[in-house]
């Protein structure tokens, strides 16, 4: 197995064909430019960490930036662990305002998380902190930090763990293909324009043009059907992404798609990509035209294997994937934006000389009556839920009770069906911070979700969904639900207020789990935005229908206006966090939770 | 006021270039170490919002804009409203009030506005109010307000913005303003006294300014129309405008 992540053959024909400063910035390893950072993409290894986070310009766009790094690099080293090893991470901060890491997946002990005002308060400037903790696991993680918005100026990296048994799937090659988005805009800017319009980044809404196209071909009823929901709730259907490539650059391990970050193969090889979508606000969906792809592991923990032509990775998600190029030629490794506003592109070639065609992005997304929470039909449609489904309505009088704070006790629903829970919007869902609420939620495990719905027909192209996750272990924990969880994610898009059950961080009592307990979480949004929901500090085992084998996840996308359940088991002391991924949102979409 | 058209092309101009300078040097990157996050406090904004500025025909004209600053639910608005036509002032206010969000979509306002002595004297307002949003995305605002000597007045104000392009808009807009009783002074009237109609057709140059065109039409009803007839004025008007949009 060789592993290698730069190919200085790479850097140096990208720096001969002059394709700007951000090649000369982002991996030439003996570049004489002073400011270069030779560890830019460097792969650390061992049980001992020293890591720098500190800031430098860079040029991704034609324009001078600062940027923040780790030990000089964008992004930062990719850290090598092995299970079973106690790691020591000593993190100095050199910037002039407090800082964090955090090991997004990592199961570590509460104080080792690194989430400022929870666990921990943070890395002061000028001081070094001390990480260290047990790997009790294997795979692929990412770290970033969770002060402020950092994470966005690029405080990001892989994390690769080496598993102590043998895995069940082999490869020749391995590399890590970080997905983020950078900005010439700093952060707080992005922050404020949304506040005050956000549609700011927005270049894909209605027009009048627009209007007169759907009434020639719908008739003017038909529009006004169709449009009415949404514009007596004052919504768009046109509300995809909320920052675009109006202003993000995207990104694999740093490169834009001019400087186009190169992999090689020798045809015939089985090369194993590890996806981490680092990105601050961007869903990506993710292909290299040509090739199928095995996904073999999903958020670090292995699954049965399935062949896909696209995944969507939301922000924080990560998927291992083998592709078997067999002839000599170069491929795309392409990702779009969801929006279709934008791509982040790469190259899997045989020759370091040869590129691929970047195809042309998909059709535009719009919204739909399922994304608005009108999407749960009163027979059920899904085949994959259709006998669960039918079994819960028949017996009505054993539906779960629903006691405060959105919790429900009673017949449960089995583990691995997901929940049979009423959908009940709480009290505090209704104020000022919540604009609209999904009345009947469709399920979303099976939802490849917004713009990917109808790929098999128009592209001919497998959408990985999340009903496709089934773990290669059998399921660990094999208890019943106790007891079920039940979390609104709301927000209000025109005032960009985010809040969980209609609460603000701030407002909000810690959710209080027992210690040892097996529980549901089932998340219900009721916004029109898909939200990357991240659990820090245990496994989210995702209620696929087979309770056996559920799949392990860190970070769990909940689909516009549909709900999504999955089982934890609370076996770690502490404080932790749950939050939307999506980094705008992040500060009021937020809860603690709290083992006692 | 702008004495020409020469004068406003010139400030738009400057504005405009200002604007995109703007756009084109964002703030320097340090504020955004800021680990606001960790406590996930919300830090109040500030906003200036010009939503009219604008030359009305030969000899008229409007400033309207508002100040604000607070957080999520609860904020101060300054605001100013400055009008004229054919040479006379109509409207000269400015506004001090709290305005509070009351749910989605909806905010309520309290506060007190000045008149600056516009044919007599000055005057003091107390207003009370709500502004928003409809469904279907009309923006409105209805003020009710009771003066110093027990006089009383209202005013309705909509907006809409019709999408032409990603870049193109076009604005109606409408104010009507009702009072509880004449004032030959000032040349209102009882009831509807004076409705004003128009559309702004804008151009975004960037998200946060947008040149304009358009037509204005203004009328006295009722009462007030009387007066000015006696008064040997015009009760209706139309105009071309020609202004900007802007915040920051
Ligand atoms: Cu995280």
């Amino acid at each position: 197995m060789t592993e290698s992540f730069r190919t200085d053959a790479v850097s140096r024909r990208t720096f001969v064909t002059g394709l700007g400063a951000g090649a000369l910035l982002l991996g030439i390893p003996h570049s004489s430019h002073p400011n270069s950072p030779t560890a830019s993409t460097a792969t650390l290894r061992g049980n001992h960490f020293d890591l720098s986070i500190g800031y430098r310009q860079v040029n991704l766009t034609g324009r001078e930036r600062q940027a923040l790094t780790i030990n000089g690099g964008l992004p930062g080293p990719i850290l090598r662990w092995r299970e079973g090893e106690t790691v020591t991470l000593n993190v100095h901060n050199q910037l002039p305002d407090k800082s964090s890491l955090h090991w997004h997946g990592v199961r570590v002990p509460s104080d080792m998380d690194g989430e400022p005002g929870l666990s921990f308060s943070g890395i002061r400037p000028g001081q070094t902190f001390r990480y260290r903790f047990p790997v009790r696991q294997s795979g692929t993680y990412w770290y970033h930090s969770q002060s402020g918005f950092q994470q966005q100026l690029g405080l990001i990296g892989a994390i690769v763990i080496d598993p102590i048994s043998p895995e069940p799937f082999s490869y020749e090659r391995d590399y890590v293909v970080v997905l983020s988005d950078w900005s010439d805009e700093s952060p707080q800017t992005i922050y404020t324009h949304l506040k005050k319009d956000p549609d700011y980044y927005n270049r894909q809404q209605r027009t009048a043009t627009d209007l007169w196209r759907e009434v020639r071909t719908k008739g003017v009823a038909r529009t006004w059907r169709d449009r009415h929901q949404w514009n007596w709730k004052q919504l768009s259907d046109r509300n995809i992404s909320q920052v675009t490539g109006e202003t993000y650059t995207y990104l694999i391990n740093g490169h834009t798609p001019d400087t186009n970050w190169t992999a090689l193969f020798k045809p015939g090889e089985r090369v194993r990509l590890r996806l981490i979508n680092s990105a601050s606000m961007t869903l990506f969906d993710l292909r290299i035209p040509g090739l199928k792809m095995k996904v073999v592991a999903a958020d670090g923990q292995n699954v049965e294997p399935v062949s896909v032509d696209e995944i969507r990775i939301g922000s924080g998600e990560t998927y291992d994937v083998i592709v078997e190029p067999e002839s000599e030629q170069a491929y795309s490794i392409f990702a779009q934006s969801m929006d279709r506003s934008g791509y982040a592109r790469g190259t899997l070639t045989s020759d370091i000389r040869l590129s691929a065609e970047v195809p042309a992005m998909d059709h535009r997304p719009v919204l739909t009556r399922q994304d608005l929470g009108l999407g749960r039909k009163t027979e059920e449609t899904d085949t994959h839920f259709k006998t669960t489904q039918t079994a819960h309505t028949e017996k009505h009088s054993d539906l779960p009770e629903a006691t405060e704070g959105g919790w429900f006790y009673g017949s449960l629903a089995a583990a691995g069906l997901g929940s049979n829970s009423p959908i009940i919007h709480q009290p505090s869902e209704s104020n000022f911070r919540v604009d609209h609420r999904a009345l009947t939620p469709a399920n979303g495990i099976s939802d490849p979700g917004v713009g990917l719905r109808n790929h098999k027909n128009r592209y001919n192209r497998r959408v990985l969904t999340y009903s496709d996750l089934r773990s290669n272990k059998p399921t660990q924990d094999q208890r019943e639900p106790q007891r079920e969880l039940q979390l609104h994610l709301t927000g209000n898009y025109e005032r960009y207020l985010w809040s969980i059950n209609g609460e603000n961080f701030r407002d909000a009592s810690p959710l209080l789990f027992r210690h040892q307990e097996r529980l549901r979480i089932t998340l219900v949004n009721d916004t029109t935005l898909p939200q990357p929901m991240h659990l820090h500090g245990f496994w989210s085992e995702l209620e696929t229908g087979d309770g056996e084998y559920l799949p392990l996840k860190h970070t769990v996308i909940a689909q516009p206006g549909s709900s999504i359940s999955y089982l934890v088991s609370a076996d770690t002391y502490g404080r932790w966090a749950l939050h939307s991924q999506m980094l705008y949102q992040r500060p009021g979409m937020y809860r603690e939770v709290r083992i006692v | 006021m702008f004495k020409n058209v020469a004068g406003i092309a010139a400030t738009l101009w400057i504005l405009s270039a200002q604007a995109s300078y703007g756009q084109a040097e964002p703030q320097h990157q340090h504020h955004s170490y800021q680990s606001s996050g960790e406590d996930n406090e919300e830090e109040p904004m500030a906003e200036v919002s010009l939503d009219y500025v604008e030359l009305r025909g030969d000899n008229g004209g409007e400033i309207e804009g508002d100040f604000s600053y607070g957080g999520e639910q609860n904020k101060f608005v300054a605001e100013v409203d400055y009008e004229r036509s054919s040479g006379e002032i109509e409207k000269n206010e400015l506004w001090a009030l709290y305005s509070r969000a009351i749910s989605a979509n909806w905010n309520f306002l309290i506060g007190i506005r000045h008149d600056f002595n516009l044919e007599t004297t000055s005057r003091n307002w107390a207003a009370v109010g709500i502004t928003g949003e409809s469904p279907y995305k009309f923006e409105m605002d209805a003020v009710f307000f009771y003066g110093e000597h027990g006089s009383t007045a209202f005013r309705l104000e909509g907006e809409y913005e019709i999408k032409l392009a990603q870049d193109w808009n076009l604005v109606p807009r409408i104010e009507l303003n009702f009072f509880g009783q004449n004032d030959e002074a000032r040349g209102s009237g009882s009831g509807l006294s004076e409705a004003e109609v128009g559309f702004r057709l804008m151009y975004e140059v960037t998200r946060k300014f947008s040149p304009y065109i358009g037509v204005h039409y203004e009328r006295e009803v009722g009462n007030a129309a009387d007066f000015a007839r006696e008064e040997g004025e015009d009760v209706d008007s139309t105009v071309w405008v020609l202004g900007f949009r802007a915040w920051f």
